[in-house]
């Protein structure tokens, strides 16, 4: 479930700590028909990704569920969605891309996923299936950000900050910013540049205290309210949140300032409310000044550009979970592959046995070809079959014939029927024999 | 023939990157970057064998004819362009860059039929060090004045506060600004060893003009005074912003004009 489909207050009771989550997965194996097993649970979302031998193995899930968050089937019912195979995939990779967010786009989904399937793995809990699936969602998630822009910021006002700060001076790591207000507002501003690795942060307010606390939160110097005016002269980003009834900074404050600056430019947050900087400060060269209006007019500007570049992840999203679906469907000629080369072998074996009885003075080493040749041409002789399987397979069909069908009949391998790859693969490990690489 | 068909895949492909780069800006796609860098490098692989043949076929340096100077002049703007677009990571220079090396190509295209008898002065070495010390000058000046415009356009999107989006795909002002000073800090010394080694030609040439008053001369000179300023006005007196972009801008428009002014000190003939 997520928040399309379920309330908060129910999203809270059904959400995993951190710390439960790996363990949780672990026990979700006990359900029966349960084979591999991840849970994804963040504050929007708390979905249960499973390989089954069956559809009605979901039922467990939702059992599991109810016992092992202590909700009642009841108030879940009609909460739930349930997808199965290709639908299943193909709302992982919606997810990994951040189509499925409140907010469109936003980049902590794909981290969330990618920690999902971290603690599925370390517990053992994922298994081929699982592994493929969610590499393949994370492979998605990541050439949806890379080559459109639905991640290209723009989230919350502090977001768009940074945006317009490296717009201004690229790389932030060599910059200073002044924090004037020891405020909510400023410091979750201010956390957001410091995350991009500023060099310096200082902290100037009223009550030097609180300056003093702010500065050491976010790891930065505390300044006297009173030496501001003379830090703007070395301050590249001013983040200004005071509770001043009047502008604190004017064209006559900075005036000099910007002479002592040498042509650098300079970035004024202005998050308060009455306005801490004068308008007209605008207007001053190598000056860029937004308030919380112009940062929230962009904010909603980069979302509509984050709409508009839907259709360009969707297509990658299609590529992605063709290309998995291809590979999900490649396994189902494993077990006609295995049991075709095991009959080729067993005949082999048979005539060898045979021509032995037959010719029992032959050398070692005239048997030893023998061996070679028998192997290479029974090779050669599957060679193009295995290749048309393994094509019908991961295509469906082949000119519309079912080719794995034809060959169980064909070659008598009643025993090789569909497959189960959770079943014939061990939780977390890699299947043997001929299982298809992952996508 | 080889050498117009090399020159003409050059030209197309110098097109096509720019094409490519331009639908960068309009919407973020690393596919248009990647595509666009290797259609740069081919066609600096096709220019350079482009110049090959043609030195080949005519036993003279690029320099010995209008056709091959001009050639020259637009290779070494699309060879510079690729080291300053890996450094900044900033592939929409190639949307200003790479036109102005296809409108040189094109330029050349016209002045083909060209075929004088050169005069044997223009086949010194000192005068083809002379030539490329002021063509590549001129191609930093030119990538210079891009990243200028790149600037003013940044500069003018954040102070009308990012509307449209797109300062977010155009490279940062510092970045630029940093890129532009560079560029003009390698670009003076080679036009003042160009410049120098001109004088040092001039007395041979005399006789077919004051070298003082002529276009070229007029040009480089006026050039090396912009830039100078330019450097003078941005390390001493601490200028930045916009106004020094329209110098850098300014510059290159300057420098442009030596390719179509008539000359009777620089000719290539008796």
């Amino acid at each position: 479930m997520s928040h399309r489909s379920a309330p908060i207050e129910l999203r809270e009771r059904l959400a995993y700590p951190d710390g439960r989550v790996g363990p949780a997965a672990r026990e979700l194996l006990r359900a029966p028909g349960i084979h591999e097993a991840a849970i994804l649970s963040t504050c929007n979302r708390t979905e249960l990704y499973a390989a089954a031998g069956s559809p009605s193995a979901a039922d467990g899930l939702v059992a599991f569920l109810e016992r092992d968050r202590g909700v009642a089937a009841l108030d879940m019912a009609g909460h739930f969605y349930r997808l199965v195979d290709a639908e299943a995939a193909t709302h992982l990779f919606r997810v990994a891309c951040g189509l499925d967010s409140l907010v469109l786009g936003e980049p902590q989904i794909l981290g969330q996923v990618r920690d999902c399937y971290q603690r599925a793995a370390d517990v053992g809990a994922a298994g081929p299936l699982l592994h493929a699936l969610f590499r393949a969602a994370i492979a998605a998630g990541k050439r949806a950000r890379t080559e459109t822009d639905i991640g290209r910021g723009g989230f919350s006002v502090g977001h768009v900050a940074v945006d317009l700060a490296r717009s201004i001076f690229g790389s932030l790591r060599e910059t200073t910013v002044l924090i004037l207000g020891a405020g909510k507002m400023s410091e979750l501003t201010a956390r957001h540049l410091a995350q991009t690795g500023v060099r310096v942060v200082l902290v100037a307010n009223r009550t030097h205290e609180k300056a003093v606390a702010l500065a050491s939160r976010l790891a930065g110097r505390a300044i006297r309210y009173e030496e501001f005016p003379e830090q703007l002269a070395q301050a590249d980003i001013v983040i200004s949140s005071t509770a001043a009834p009047t502008h604190v900074v004017d064209r006559a404050m900075l005036q000099p300032t910007l002479r002592r600056r040498r042509g650098r430019p300079l970035f004024f947050i202005d998050i308060a409310v009455p306005r801490d900087v004068a308008p007209d400060v605008a207007d001053l060269e190598n000056v860029f000044l937004y308030d919380l209006d112009d940062l929230q007019e962009v904010a909603e500007e980069m979302a509509r550009d984050r709409a508009a570049e839907v259709g360009r992840v969707e297509a990658i999203l299609h590529q992605e979970v063709e290309r998995f679906t291809a590979w999900r469907r490649s396994l189902e000629a494993v077990p006609v592959l295995t049991s075709l080369k095991e009959k080729h072998e067993q005949i082999r074996r048979a005539e060898l046995e045979r021509l032995r009885r037959q010719l029992p003075d032959l050398p070692e080493a005239a048997w030893q070809r023998i061996e070679l040749a028998t192997r290479s041409m029974m090779n050669s002789v599957a060679r193009d079959p295995i290749r048309r399987l393994k094509e019908a397979a991961a295509g469906g069909t082949f000119n519309g014939c079912d080719l794995l069908a034809a060959a169980r009949a064909l070659f008598a391998l009643e025993d090789a029927q569909g497959p189960d790859p959770p079943d014939s693969a061990p939780n977390g490990s890699e299947p043997s024999g001929t299982q298809e690489r992952a996508p | 023939m080889i050498q117009s068909l090399l020159h003409y895949v050059a030209f197309t492909l110098y097109g096509g990157a720019a094409v490519l780069f331009a639908l960068n800006l309009r919407a973020a796609g690393r596919r248009f970057v990647v595509t666009g860098r290797a259609l740069v490098i081919l066609g600096l692989l096709a220019h350079t064998a482009g110049i090959g043949a043609h030195c080949s076929l005519t036993h003279e340096t690029p320099f010995a004819s209008v056709y091959g100077t001009l050639s020259m002049a637009a290779w070494i703007v699309a060879l510079a362009f690729v080291p300053v677009e890996v450094a900044l990571r900033a592939p929409a220079i190639g949307v200003l860059a790479l036109p102005a090396a296809c409108a040189l190509l094109l330029t050349a295209f016209m002045n083909s039929g060209q075929a004088p008898a050169i005069s044997p002065t223009v086949r010194s070495v000192m005068v083809s060090v002379h030539v490329l010390s002021i063509l590549v000058s001129f191609a930093l000046f030119m990538l210079a004045a891009c990243c200028a415009v790149f600037y003013v356009w940044q500069y003018r999107l954040l102070k009308r506060h990012g509307r449209g989006g797109i300062f977010r795909r155009l490279p940062p002002l510092d970045t630029v600004d940093r890129a532009a000073y560079r560029l003009v800090l390698a670009a003076l010394p080679l036009l003042t060893a160009g410049i120098v080694l001109g004088a040092f030609r001039a007395p041979s040439r005399a006789a077919q003009g004051s070298w003082l008053v002529d276009p070229y001369t007029i040009v480089s000179l006026t050039a090396w005074l912009v830039y100078g300023a330019y450097l003078y006005m941005r390390t001493l007196r601490g200028w930045g912003g916009t106004r020094l972009s329209f110098l850098l801008i300014a510059g290159a428009a300057l420098t442009v004009l030596i390719y179509f002014v008539p000359s009777q000190v620089h000719r290539l003939t008796f």
